[in-house]
C-alpha cells in the first residue's frame, strides 16, 4: 500500500506525513518541554525543582489535599453509583428507566456550574440551605459551610458519581444471566447470589469506574477552584494556578514541576484501569444482550423509590433551582420575594456586557474549529493506524490518545511553555494557544469515534472501489467518508460540547481578546457578579441541554445523554 | 487480446516466500483456477495482478501490456489496470443502492448518463437482478449481493476477471447454481476468467485450467481431467478426490516389471507397465490408487487379496475398506455387489500411478 502510493500518488505521502509532522509539533514537543523542564535549572540536569517544590509547605499540603479529594470522592462515588447501579438494572423500582437517565444527568452538567450552584445553596454567610435553616430553626450563624474539604469531597462526588454508576450499569446489564442462575441450581438464594457472585463479578468495573473518578477529581480545576480557594483549601490544580497567576520565572518553573506531579498520579490511575482492570472486566463478561430477571423490592420499593427522587433532587433540581433562582433575583442575599425578581441579568450578559459577548463568540469560534481540526486529524490519524501499514503507525495513534488523559492544567502548561516566544513563536495571550490546547487535549475523541467506525469498514470495499477504477482520493471521497460519516458527526459533537464549556485549560490560556465561556462565569463569580454569573451558567446549560438532545438525535441515541 | 501472463512471479515477506517463481501464460477467454489450500499463495498471486500486493521478483503482463515489474520499477495501480474483481465478502458498498454499485466503475470514467444505463442495464439483466436496482445491499440476500458483485465486475468490460473464492460464503445448493451460472455468463461474454478456491469440486467444474499451489510453489498445471487422471505427484493425487496410497518396491527382471509389496509379504508380485518405472532397479515407491479404480472379485480370480473390514451404504455406491496385509485401502464399488465385513476378497487394479516415495 505505501509502496504502492509513493510510486503513483506524490500527494498522498505528504498528507499523511503531515499527521506525524502536526502531532509532533502539538503534541510531543510541548510535553516533553514540560518534562524536560521540570529537571532543569540553569541548563543543568538536575532533580531541584522537585526539592524546591516540597520546601514550601503549602506545595506539599496541596498534595495530600489532592490524594485525599480524590480517595473520598472515589470513595463516596462507589457508594452512591454501585447501589443505584443495581437498583436501576435489577430491581422493580417504578420508573427505572427514567432514573437512568436521570442519574446520569449530573455529567452532563459543568462542574463548576455545580460548584457555583453549591456555593449559592451552602455558602457559610447567606447560602439559601443555611438562611432556610436559620428562618426555620431560628439558628445564629450557619449550619453548612461548602469552603471546606468537606464541601470540596460532597460537590465533586455529586458530579463524578455518574461514572462509576455508568460503569457498573454497563457490567450488569453485560453479565451473563446464565452465571448467577447457575447459582440459583446450586441451590443459592437472592442475597448470598448477590454477595457470592453478582458482586465479585462487577467488582473490576466498580474499581475501574472508581479509578476514573479519582484521576477526574485530581485533573478537575472548577470546583477546588470556586469552592475550595476561598477557603484557602488549596489543592494541586489551583496551586498551579496561584503560581502562574502570581507569574514570574520561579513560579512558572514551580507550576511545571507540580504539574508533573499532577500528571504522573492522575496517568497513573488511568494506567492502572486500562492494564489492569480492563482486562478483567472483558474477562468477567459476556456480550449477551439476554435481561436477567429483576429482583422484587417487596416492602423495601416505597422507600428505595423515595430514596431515588431525593437524589435526583438533591443532585439535579436544587442545584438547578437555585442557579435559575439566583440568575432572576435583583440583589442578592435580599429575601426572595416577587419585587426581587427580574429578567434584567439576562439582558445584560445578552446585550450590554462585552465579556459576556466576547466569551459567547470566543467559545463558539474555538469549539467550532477545535472539532473540525480534531476530526480532519483524528481521522487521518485513524485511517493511517487502521487501514494502512505505515511504520510507526500504531506509535502515531498511542501518542495522539495520550494528552486526553493529561490533566488540563498540565497540558495548559505544556503549552504555555513551548510557544511563549522560547522557540520563533509567541502565541500567548492569542487565540491560537487555547486552539491547539483543545485540540490536543480533545485529538483523542476524534481519533477513537474514527477507528471504531473505520474498523468496522472491510479493506476488499476500498479495494473494489480501486479495481472499479477510482483512485485513492476517489475511494475515499466515495466509499469511506460516506460510510464512516455518522461516526464523524457525532465525534465532532462529542469535541464541540466540551470545548465550549472548557474552564480548566482556558483560565490559564486566555488573554485580555480571547475570554471563554468558562472564564467569564468563572471570573464573575470570583468578583462576586453572583446573578450575573447564574444568568450566564443558565444560559450555558440551556446550550449544553440543547446540543446533547441534539446529539442524541443526530445519532439516534447512541451518543449523548 | 487479454491474456495474462506471469513471468517468474514471486513474493516474499522477509525470509517466508509467500508465492515462489509462478510462471503462467493464460489464454484470452480462458477460465483458469488457482487451486490450494489455505496459506498456499493463491490470493496472493490474485492479488499481485490486481495490484493490491507488489510482487518482490518478476513481471506480470495484462492483455499485452506489462502491469508489474519489479526490474523495470513498474507497478500500475489497480485503477489503472482494467481488471474487474469479485471479493470474497463481496465488498458491495452499503451505502449505494444496487444500480449505483454496479454503475460505480463507469461513473468513474466518466461514461456518459444514457451509455451508463444501458450498460447498467445490461449486465443487471445478464446476472438476473432486473428489477433490483434500487434495492439496497441489505434487502438483498448473500446470494444477490454476490450478483451485484458480479455485475459490477462485468460492466467495466475488464481485461481479466479476477474472482476470490467468490462463493464460498453461499450455503451449498446456491453455491451449485451460481457455478453454472459463472461459467455460463463467461461463456456468452467471452471474459478471461481467474478463479481463486480451495474447494476442488468448484475448481474442476468450471475450470479450463487449474494451477495447484501448495506452500507457494506450482504443483502442476493442467486441465481438470488432467490433475485427476494423471497427478504430478502426490501432493495432487491427495488433494484433488480421493486415493489409497501403497507402499510397494519395484524392480524389472527378464519377465518384465514387478511391484511387490512390502507391508504385505503374502501378495505376490503385480505385473506393472514399463513406463512407470524411474531408473534404476528396487526402488521404493508408492502406488497411488483411486477407489474407484480397485474393482472387487472373488477372491479366487485374483493374486492380491484381502478381507473387508469395513463397509458402508452410501446410495449410490458402497464403501469399502479392505485390509491387505498391514495396509487398508478404501474401496468404491456398486451396490450390487454384495460383499459382507469379514468376508476374504480379491482385488483388481485398473488404473493407478506410481510416484517416487520422497516425492512429496
Amino acid at each position: 500500500m505505501v509502496a504502492l502510493l509513493q510510486k503513483r500518488f506524490r500527494v498522498d505521502p505528504i498528507i499523511l506525513g503531515s499527521a506525524f509532522a502536526i502531532i509532533a509539533i502539538i503534541v510531543v514537543f510541548p510535553f516533553t518541554l514540560l518534562f524536560l523542564n521540570s529537571f532543569r535549572v540553569d541548563g543543568v540536569f538536575t532533580l531541584q525543582n522537585y526539592a524546591t517544590v516540597f520546601q514550601a509547605k503549602r506545595n506539599y499540603t496541596a498534595l495530600l489535599n489532592s490524594l485525599q479529594l480524590g480517595f473520598f470522592t472515589s470513595l463516596f462515588s462507589v457508594l452512591l453509583g454501585a447501589p443505584l447501579a443495581w437498583l436501576v438494572t435489577r430491581t422493580n423500582l417504578p420508573f427505572a428507566r427514567l432514573f437512568k437517565t436521570l442519574f446520569i444527568l449530573p455529567y452532563m452538567i459543568p462542574p463548576f456550574i455545580g460548584a457555583i450552584a453549591w456555593s449559592q445553596l451552602l455558602n457559610r454567610r447567606n447560602g439559601y440551605v443555611n438562611r432556610l435553616a436559620q428562618s426555620i430553626f431560628g439558628i445564629q450563624g450557619y449550619v453548612f459551610n461548602v469552603n471546606t474539604m468537606p464541601g470540596l469531597i460532597w460537590v465533586m462526588a455529586l458530579y463524578l458519581y455518574p461514572f462509576v454508576f455508568i460503569t457498573v450499569v454497563g457490567a450488569l446489564e453485560r453479565m451473563d444471566p446464565t452465571l448467577e442462575e447457575a447459582a440459583r441450581t446450586c441451590g443459592s438464594r437472592t442475597m448470598k447470589i448477590m454477595k457470592d457472585i453478582t458482586l465479585p463479578l462487577v467488582a473490576p468495573s466498580i474499581a475501574g469506574g472508581a479509578l476514573l473518578v479519582f484521576a477526574s477529581s485530581i485533573a478537575n480545576f472548577g470546583i477546588p477552584a470556586l469552592i475550595g480557594m476561598q477557603g484557602r483549601v488549596f489543592v494541586l490544580t489551583t496551586m498551579i494556578y496561584s503560581y502562574m497567576h502570581s507569574g514570574g520565572f520561579k513560579g512558572i518553573s514551580m507550576a511545571a514541576s507540580l504539574s508533573i506531579m499532577l500528571m504522573g498520579i492522575s496517568v497513573g490511575a488511568l494506567l492502572l484501569n486500562n492494564l489492569y482492570l480492563k482486562k478483567k472486566q472483558y474477562t468477567l463478561i459476556s456480550g449477551k444482550s439476554m435481561r436477567p430477571k429483576t429482583l422484587s423490592l417487596g416492602r423495601w420499593k416505597i422507600p428505595c423509590f423515595v430514596l431515588a427522587c431525593v437524589i435526583v433532587f438533591v443532585t439535579v433540581i436544587l442545584p438547578f433551582f437555585s442557579i435559575v433562582l439566583t440568575s432572576l433575583l435583583d440583589a442578592w442575599g435580599a429575601d426572595i420575594t416577587w419585587e426581587n425578581l427580574t429578567l434584567r441579568n439576562y439582558k445584560y450578559i445578552l446585550f450590554d456586557y462585552r465579556l459576556t459577548r466576547d466569551a459567547l463568540k470566543n467559545s463558539f469560534l474555538l469549539a467550532i474549529s477545535s472539532a473540525t481540526i480534531c476530526m480532519i486529524l483524528g481521522s487521518l490519524i485513524a485511517y493511517i493506524s487502521i487501514k494502512t501499514k505505515i511504520k510507526g503507525r500504531k506509535l502515531l495513534e498511542t501518542i495522539s490518545l495520550i494528552p486526553y488523559t493529561i490533566p488540563g492544567t498540565v497540558v495548559a502548561i505544556a503549552m504555555i511553555l513551548a510557544w511563549s516566544g522560547g522557540f520563533g513563536i509567541n502565541l500567548y495571550n492569542t487565540f491560537w494557544i487555547l486552539l491547539v490546547a483543545y485540540v490536543a487535549h480533545y485529538l483523542a475523541f476524534a481519533v477513537r469515534t474514527t477507528s471504531a467506525s473505520l474498523e468496522q469498514i472491510h479493506s476488499s470495499l476500498e479495494e473494489a472501489a480501486r479495481v472499479s477504477g477510482g483512485s485513492w482520493t476517489t475511494s475515499l471521497k466515495d466509499i469511506v467518508i460516506p460510510l464512516i460519516r455518522p461516526g464523524l458527526v457525532a465525534g465532532w459533537f462529542l469535541i464541540f460540547m466540551p470545548t465550549l464549556r472548557e474552564l480548566t485549560m482556558s483560565i490559564l490560556l486566555w488573554g485580555p481578546r480571547t475570554v471563554t465561556i468558562g472564564v467569564a462565569v468563572f471570573e464573575m463569580q470570583e468578583a462576586g457578579y453572583v446573578q450575573i454569573s447564574a444568568a450566564f451558567a443558565t444560559l450555558l446549560l440551556i446550550i449544553v441541554i440543547a446540543g446533547n438532545l441534539l446529539v442524541k438525535k443526530l445519532t439516534r441515541g447512541k451518543i449523548g445523554i | 487480446m487479454s491474456e495474462v501472463i506471469l513471468k517468474g512471479l514471486s513474493k516474499s515477506f522477509g525470509e517466508v516466500n509467500v508465492v515462489d517463481n509462478i510462471d503462467l501464460e493464460i489464454k484470452d477467454h480462458e477460465f483458469v483456477s488457482f487451486l490450494g489450500p489455505s496459506g498456499c499463495g493463491k490470493t496472493t498471486t490474485l492479488r499481485m495482478i490486481a495490484g493490491f500486493d507488489m510482487p518482490t521478483r518478476g513481471e506480470i503482463f495484462v492483455g499485452k501490456r506489462l502491469v508489474s515489474s519489479v526490474k523495470e520499477r513498474i507497478f500500475v495501480p489497480p485503477e489503472e489496470r482494467n481488471v474487474g474483481m469479485v471479493f470474497q465478502n463481496y465488498a458491495v458498498w452499503p451505502h449505494m443502492d444496487v444500480f449505483k454499485n454496479v454503475a460505480y466503475p463507469l461513473k468513474v470514467k466518466k461514461v456518459r448518463q444514457a451509455e451508463m444505463r444501458e450498460r447498467v442495464m445490461r449486465v443487471l439483466s445478464l446476472v438476473k437482478l432486473n428489477g433490483m436496482e434500487k434495492r439496497y445491499p441489505h434487502q438483498l440476500s448473500g446470494g444477490q449481493q454476490q450478483r451485484v458483485a458480479l455485475a459490477r465486475a462485468l460492466v467495466m468490460e475488464p481485461d481479466v476477471m479476477l474472482l476470490d473464492e467468490p462463493l464460498s460464503n453461499l450455503d451449498a445448493k446456491l453455491r451449485e447454481e451460481m457455478r453454472f451460472e459463472i461459467k455460463d455468463i463467461q461463456r456468452r461474454i467471452g471474459v478471461t476468467i481467474i478463479y481463486v478456491t480451495h474447494d476442488q469440486a468448484e475448481a474442476m467444474a468450471m475450470s479450463d485450467r487449474i494451477l495447484l499451489l501448495h506452500n507457494a510453489v506450482v504443483q502442476q498445471l493442467g486441465a481438470p481431467h488432467e490433475l485427476y487422471e494423471k497427478p504430478g505427484n502426490q501432493f495432487v493425487a491427495d488433494f484433488i478426490g480421493l486415493i489409497n496410497f501403497v507402499k510397494v518396491r519395484t524392480h524389472v527382471s527378464g519377465a518384465g516389471c514387478f511391484a511387490t509389496f512390502p507391508n504385505s509379504p503374502d501378495t505376490p508380485p503385480l505385473e506393472i507397465e514399463k513406463t512407470y518405472l524411474l531408473e534404476g532397479r528396487d526402488r521404493d515407491q508408492i502406488l497411488a490408487i483411486r477407489p474407484e479404480n480397485i474393482r472387487l472379485i472373488s477372491p479366487d480370480q485374483s493374486l492380491i487379496r484381502g478381507r473387508i473390514t469395513k463397509k458402508v451404504y452410501l446410495g449410490n455406491t458402497v464403501d469399502y475398506r479392505v485390509a491387505l496385509g498391514k495396509d487398508e485401502i478404501r474401496i468404491e464399488a456398486s451396490p450390487s455387489l454384495d460383499f459382507d465385513t469379514g468376508e476374504a476378497v480379491g482385488m483388481k487394479f485398473e488404473s493407478y500411478v506410481l510416484f517416487d516415495k520422497n516425492d512429496r
